[in-house]
């Protein structure tokens, strides 16, 4: 099995970013909404309050973190039984979290548009973006905060070692 | 699929529906739906409403009226201070027991043994003090030497005989007459007897001894009186006596010659030195001493005494107090004009006359002319004169018609303070104390206000022209953060209104937010601006009032 190293640190890595219960990103709203979420739990704030349907939708996606620790266990097991494993799982969650941004953008701007709100909000992928927003006699101006934690960071890392995972097995294959 | 993940995709399913029975999602599903709208329905909380405008004043107008009125008018307030006894006149009635001031008594001599030598004669000393027998001498006797007895004692005595046959033919026929030479506190007193088998000498002797005699002295003065001392030339008072008023107490004297002190006594003629203690006045005199001692002591009681108080003006005013360190007018009195009676309460006319003596008795009056209270302090002499309304206490009412509590720390200008810090509740009506040092000055004098309302500290100040009067408008808005996150209210501006600081409104409190308005009438007219800050986002937010 110590014929492939990486398969191994990665595989071994996954279960335990998949197991580990922290937010991988942070979406702030001007502090109005604040969205902490990973693959397999959310928070949502709104004004201050903790919105309760976050404990519903944090079930089902801890389902699925119980899912997913009983089939990449599984996978370790047959690895090391010395079966070729190739689990896409990580790299997967990890780039989907790129293209987030992308969704939220959609939505804002059809949200504003459809209520008749004024903003310069601009594609904002990473980072803080100061947004105006004029609405009826209110005109807010907001600081939009989109950034990730520590954990996303190593999860990215993780998803890496996929490469030279792949690569170590596909050459057994030939 | 192979079975572990199957198994693995059960589990997971398992779990969701686990807590969806457990925390009964389909029961709460309008909460979780309708939670977002809730709060942001709780924004209008902290939109300012109900908006009442609310306004007080203080209103000067009078003071203004009155210091035109009064600069014209000058009087001189006089009150003369009668005569009063200051000293009473009363006597300390001695009843001093009868002491004998002579003693009489009897030696008697009886005849015991004759020899050819001389006789004994048994002699018992009958008087209570001691006796020298200086001789005792017959035709054929004599004593060869002083015998001395103490009283009541009783002893043989020796005399030498001269001639017996002589002696005896003359004892025999009751005819040898002896004298006796007898010596009293130095006193020499001869008697004569005629020798016998019982004979007595009758004795009277001068009492020239002393001792402790219990004497009762009534005091007829309607106080109290402690007797320190009482020392005159043939007695002292042994220990102070204190003796109520009409009352009779026993006082204790030692007299050292009662011969002496009667003597004296019976013709008033004993002079003693009188030490006595009357209401912590202590007194030291010289008197005569006789059944009454007649005595002239402070009157440290109180009275009514009657005062004569003039009234220049030509219009009744109120005298509502006077008084000084020992005196007070009893009530409040209306002097018409001229003169009048009122009466005082002296507490102590002693003390009250010694520091008009002094110089140092000074009276407060508290005179009302008008609207205008005057207080002033004079010294009293026999008159006290009041003049002029340049300066004086002026009570001003103000009706407070806010809901809180209204707080005026200070009014002041060049020639008028307020004297006391005045709390007006909410809805009622206070009085301000105020004192004008020159009411001619008063009309276009600047006056700065300092007062407290809603909890905040206001200044105003005014130019006092023939109409003065203060009005504050202050708004107190309470605007409610319903949210977790900390609210700041910048500003809330409109034309004719303002926020007067910025206000941080923690989460789940309330605050009452002061606004100030510029102008009553037009301000229901008007947009105003709020701006503010939720968590890191700043509102600007524009609305009708």
């Amino acid at each position: 099995m110590m014929k492939y190293p990486f398969t191994l640190i990665y595989l071994i890595s996954s279960l335990i970013i998949i197991a580990l219960p922290f937010y991988w990103w942070t979406y702030n709203f001007g502090g109005l909404i604040v969205i902490e979420t990973s693959p397999f739990q959310v928070s949502i704030y709104f004004l201050g309050t903790f919105l309760k349907i976050s404990y519903v939708i944090s079930a089902a996606l801890e389902a699925f973190r119980i899912f997913l620790i009983i089939a990449i266990s599984r996978d370790i097991y047959l690895f090391l039984k010395g079966k070729i494993i190739r689990n896409r799982t990580l790299p997967t969650l990890t780039v989907s979290y790129l293209v987030y941004p992308i969704i939220i953008y959609i939505v804002i701007t059809y949200l504003m548009s459809s209520h008749g709100i004024h903003s310069n909000y601009s594609f904002l992928e990473i980072g803080k973006e100061l947004v105006s927003v004029k609405y009826e006699n209110a005109n807010l101006l907001l600081t939009f905060a989109f950034y990730p934690q520590i954990i996303y960071w190593i999860a990215l890392a993780i998803s890496l070692l996929f490469i030279p995972s792949y690569l170590e097995t596909r050459k057994l294959k030939k | 699929m192979d079975i572990v993940k199957l198994i693995g995709a059960i589990v997971a399913i398992a779990f969701f529906l686990a807590y969806v029975i457990i925390a009964d999602v389909p029961a709460n599903i309008n909460t979780y739906v309708n939670q977002p709208e809730q709060i942001a329905n709780q924004i209008n909380y902290i939109i300012p409403k109900n908006i009442s405008i609310s306004s007080f004043n203080i209103d000067l107008q009078n003071l203004t009226r009155l210091a035109n009125e009064y600069k014209h008018i000058s009087g001189k307030l006089s009150i003369e201070v009668p005569s009063f006894y200051h000293n009473l006149t009363g006597n300390l009635k001695i009843n001093m027991p009868k002491i004998p001031n002579q003693i009489t008594g009897k030696l008697l001599v009886n005849l015991s043994s004759i020899n050819n030598r001389g006789v004994y004669l048994n002699i018992y000393n009958d008087f209570n003090q001691s006796i020298v027998i200086e001789n005792i001498t017959g035709k054929y006797l004599f004593l060869s030497s002083e015998q001395y007895f103490t009283p009541f004692e009783e002893k043989e005595v020796f005399i030498n005989i001269t001639n017996f046959t002589g002696f005896y033919e003359l004892y025999s026929e009751g005819e040898e007459n002896v004298t006796f030479r007898i010596n009293v506190d130095g006193i020499n007193l001869s008697s004569y007897v005629i020798l016998s088998n019982g004979s007595n000498i009758s004795l009277s002797v001068p009492n020239y001894q002393g001792g402790t005699v219990s004497v009762n002295i009534t005091n007829t003065f309607p106080y109290s009186i402690t007797i320190d001392n009482i020392t005159g030339k043939y007695l002292y008072l042994e220990k102070s006596v204190t003796i109520g008023s009409n009352a009779t107490s026993t006082a204790m004297f030692y007299v050292s010659n009662f011969t002496g002190f009667y003597n004296l006594y019976n013709q008033s003629k004993e002079i003693v030195n009188v030490s006595v203690e009357v209401d912590g006045i202590k007194i030291v005199k010289e008197e005569l001493l006789g059944k009454n001692l007649n005595i002239s002591l402070p009157n440290t009681i109180g009275g009514v005494v009657n005062v004569k108080v003039y009234n220049p003006f030509n219009f009744t005013i109120m005298l509502y107090k006077a008084y000084g360190e020992y005196f007070q007018l009893e009530r409040a009195y209306a002097l018409k004009p001229g003169y009048s009676y009122v009466p005082f309460n002296v507490t102590n006319f002693y003390l009250l006359y010694n520091n008009i003596k002094n110089r140092t008795e000074n009276i407060t009056v508290l005179v009302g002319i008008g609207n205008i209270n005057i207080t002033k302090t004079f010294p009293l002499g026999s008159s006290i004169n009041l003049t002029y309304y340049e300066s004086g206490e002026v009570s001003i009412t103000v009706s407070n018609p806010l809901n809180t509590t209204l707080i005026i720390y200070n009014i002041t200008g060049k020639y008028l303070y307020l004297l006391n810090k005045t709390e007006i509740r909410p809805f009622s009506h206070g009085i301000l104390r105020i004192y004008v040092t020159n009411f001619t000055g008063v009309p276009n004098e600047k006056i700065t206000l300092l007062a407290n309302v809603y909890g905040e500290n206001i200044s105003e100040s005014f130019e006092v022209s023939n109409s003065l009067s203060i009005s504050i408008n202050q708004v107190n808005v309470p605007v409610h953060n319903p949210f977790n996150e900390t609210i700041i209210i910048y500003n809330i501006t409109g034309k004719y209104l303002y926020l007067t600081k910025i206000y941080t409104i923690p989460p789940g409190s309330t605050q009452l937010l002061e606004i100030k308005i510029i102008n009553e009438s037009e301000v229901y007219n008007e947009n105003i601006t709020i701006k503010a800050q939720i968590g890191q986002t700043n509102i600007t937010y524009v609305t009708a009032l």
